[in-house]
């Protein structure tokens, strides 16, 4: 349903405004990287985080420190002068954590292959939970891609609490 | 007497030996020397500074109208640095070392720029790249006096803030008064555009650059395509022509609009900033539409348009001039609120002077009254079409005023654009040869794009790209300097800068 109403928002032009009912009990907190790229994604990422599309509605917000952070969302081949960062950030995330790459660049090296400056793509190098390919992929797509993480989020911790 | 010492630089630039064409000229090391000296006095404009392996140019804008080349052979890996008569040039001359091992005699600044000595090499496009010590040297940064004296402290903000742009740093000595003091720490996003570049066919050349810097899609395809088709000798189609006058148009009225939701934000008016994030949005996903590619990617080919149908462009500029030009007065009603009037004006000002030394251009030039739009050069375009003239007030508000009154302009050159003759037949040229050496320009939504490029057999053989970001980086620390802290993001993001297409 959320992701059916992603998508209708993006397509229509218009803005959800009714509360989707998400299964988590707040927002899932997402920390983004840049890991340099040609902003294309970042810029796709800032209108999912503006007013055309209805971010708050679908149960995910965006956080400014990866300690609040249970997201990683990767954008932009990896070059080598950001590999410690996100390191950093990654260990300062609480478990659990996900790895997101969004954009063919984070996914792998896209038009950015490794060379002296950059290492190229997560694929390969890190376990990535949900890969949003595209270059850059669209807002629509990166939000039916994050609603999913959600849904799929809900259901893991439904069967954990089941299960113990 | 004065005109004859102002076109004095140009004439001893004219004076070495032609290389390509009548717009570059191979000095000797005594004319090269000679023609710094005549720079301290002589006001032509700066725009890049490059090596291509054997030699380094520099290159000007002679009039404001026609580029012009000095090129000097750096005897023993060293040239004589412009920065001490140029400041424009020392962040070039510090990428130019950290890339080629090139190094400038005389220079402002000598420490590393984009090299934070992680790279798998040093001077990695040099002749005989060097090894990498580990571990790497920490970073140098200026002392700042005021801190050490008054007491205060240091800020750093970025790389990974969180925020949705391109990685930076940015140091802040803060004492209690204000900002004593800005850095950028640049560099993260460095992809080694130019080493990839590097005999690449030139159409895979032309999309390559298309991930230069996103919000300049259209204008570095554009600059390399007419420096490719200028080094070729190759024509395009008159509708080519107006293609990409049109997707120009509209790529600025798509960044202008992010940028200033994106002020919109920083300056806590988030009611102008949803006006504009939704427009820029409708805008977006007409050309997703339409073109298969929301950010305009990869419409400029080398020799005409891909796919083109100049038909269907001009059904979607009048789309968009329709639409963006019934909200503008929306736009300007939010901007006339009180609060954010007082937040914004005098806030972050940067003067004609100062505007003019560090070689800053585009919008932000033109905010502080720099009569500065290549456009003017540009094939397709008519000088009445560009009438949006200059701001006088040099800081946040004049940048946001300038920014809605170009996007006021591109509409009315978009209508312009699509009412013009559309000749028959497809928009798709060939290069007349195979080799050669070109330069082109293309006004961007935030500054100049240059692209310098050498070609053989079809494909690059040296490249050099320019993009305004870099003039950004330095008036910035400029204009940071003496600032309220609290503006310190609201006057970065008036810049618009991207550290994204300043590292490249």
């Amino acid at each position: 349903m959320a992701i059916l109403r992603a998508i209708l928002t993006a397509a229509t032009g218009k803005h959800a405004t009714a509360r989707v009912r998400v299964a988590a009990a707040r927002p899932l907190p997402v920390f983004h990287i840049e890991a340099g790229g040609c902003e294309g994604c970042a810029m796709e990422l800032a209108a999912v985080d503006g007013a055309a599309y209805g971010l708050a509605a679908t149960g995910i917000a965006f956080v400014a420190t990866p300690r609040l952070a249970e997201v990683l969302l990767v954008t932009g081949p990896l070059t080598r002068v950001m590999a410690p960062v996100l390191e950093a950030a990654w260990h300062a995330m609480p478990e659990p954590r996900a790895l997101v790459a969004v954009g063919a660049c984070a996914i792998d090296g896209g038009p950015f292959p490794e060379n002296y400056a950059v290492l190229g793509g997560l694929e390969g190098r890190a376990p990535i939970d949900l890969a949003i390919s595209g270059c850059p992929p669209s807002p629509a797509a990166i939000l039916a891609g994050l609603v999913g993480l959600v849904g799929g989020y809900a259901r893991g911790g439904s069967g954990d609490s089941s299960s113990a | 007497m004065n005109s004859g010492r102002r076109d004095r630089a140009a004439a001893l630039i004219r004076r070495g030996e032609a290389e390509a064409g009548a717009w570059r000229f191979r000095l000797d090391e005594a004319g090269w020397h000679g023609l710094v000296e005549a720079l301290r006095d002589d006001p032509l404009p700066f725009v890049g500074l490059w090596s291509d392996g054997q030699g380094v140019h520099a290159l000007f804008l002679e009039r404001g109208e026609s580029p012009l080349v000095a090129s000097v052979v750096p005897e023993t890996g060293r040239y004589l640095g412009l920065s001490s008569v140029r400041p424009a040039a020392a962040l070039p001359e510090r990428c130019l070392h950290d890339l080629w091992g090139i190094e400038a005699m005389d220079a402002r600044d000598v420490r590393p720029w984009l090299d934070h000595g992680l790279w798998s090499s040093t001077w990695p496009l040099g002749a005989r790249p060097g090894p990498v010590s580990w571990p790497p040297d920490p970073p140098e940064f200026r002392p700042v006096p005021a801190v050490a004296r008054m007491g205060g402290m240091v800020q750093g903000i970025g790389p990974a803030d969180g925020m949705h742009h391109a990685p930076g740093h940015l140091r802040l000595a803060l004492t209690g008064g204000g900002i004593a003091g800005a850095e950028w720490r640049l560099g993260y996003a460095h992809r080694g555009l130019v080493s990839r570049l590097r005999g690449m066919e030139v159409a895979a050349a032309v999309r390559l650059v298309g991930r230069a810097a996103a919000g300049a899609s259209v204008a570095h395809q554009a600059a390399l395509c007419r420096a490719i088709e200028a080094a070729t000798d190759s024509a395009i189609g008159e509708n080519a022509v107006r293609c990409r006058v049109m997707l120009a148009e509209i790529e600025r009225i798509a960044t202008h609009l992010y940028d200033l939701s994106r002020i919109g934000r920083a300056a806590g008016a988030p009611a102008l900033a949803t006006c504009c994030e939704r427009l820029r949005e409708d805008v977006l996903h007409l050309c997703g539409q339409t073109f298969g590619h929301r950010m305009l990617m990869d419409l400029v080919v080398p020799g005409g348009l891909l796919e083109g149908d100049p038909a269907t462009l001009g059904a979607v500029a009048a789309q968009v001039a329709g639409r963006v030009g019934g909200m503008l007065r929306e736009i300007r009603r939010h901007l006339s609120w009180p609060g954010l009037a007082g937040r914004v004006h005098g806030c972050g000002a940067l003067t004609e002077a100062v505007a003019r030394e560090l070689g800053v251009g585009g919008v932000v030039g033109r905010a502080s009254a720099r009569e500065d739009d290549v456009r003017r050069l540009e094939p397709g375009y008519r000088r009445e079409w560009l009438d949006t003239g200059v701001r006088r007030g040099g800081d946040v508000a004049a940048r946001i005023d300038q920014r809605i009154a170009e996007i006021g302009g591109s509409c009315r050159i978009l209508e312009a654009a699509r009412r013009g003759r559309m000749p028959e037949g497809a928009p798709r040229g060939v290069l007349r040869r195979q080799a050669g050496e070109g330069i082109g320009c293309a006004e961007g939504p935030r500054g100049t794009v240059w692209y310098w490029v050498r070609v053989a057999d079809g494909a690059v053989r040296a490249i050099f790209p320019r993009d305004p970001a870099l003039t950004h980086v330095t008036a910035l620390e400029h204009v940071l300097d003496g600032a309220d802290p609290e503006d310190a993001e609201l006057i970065v993001r008036s810049f618009g800068l991207s550290a994204a297409a300043a590292d490249l």
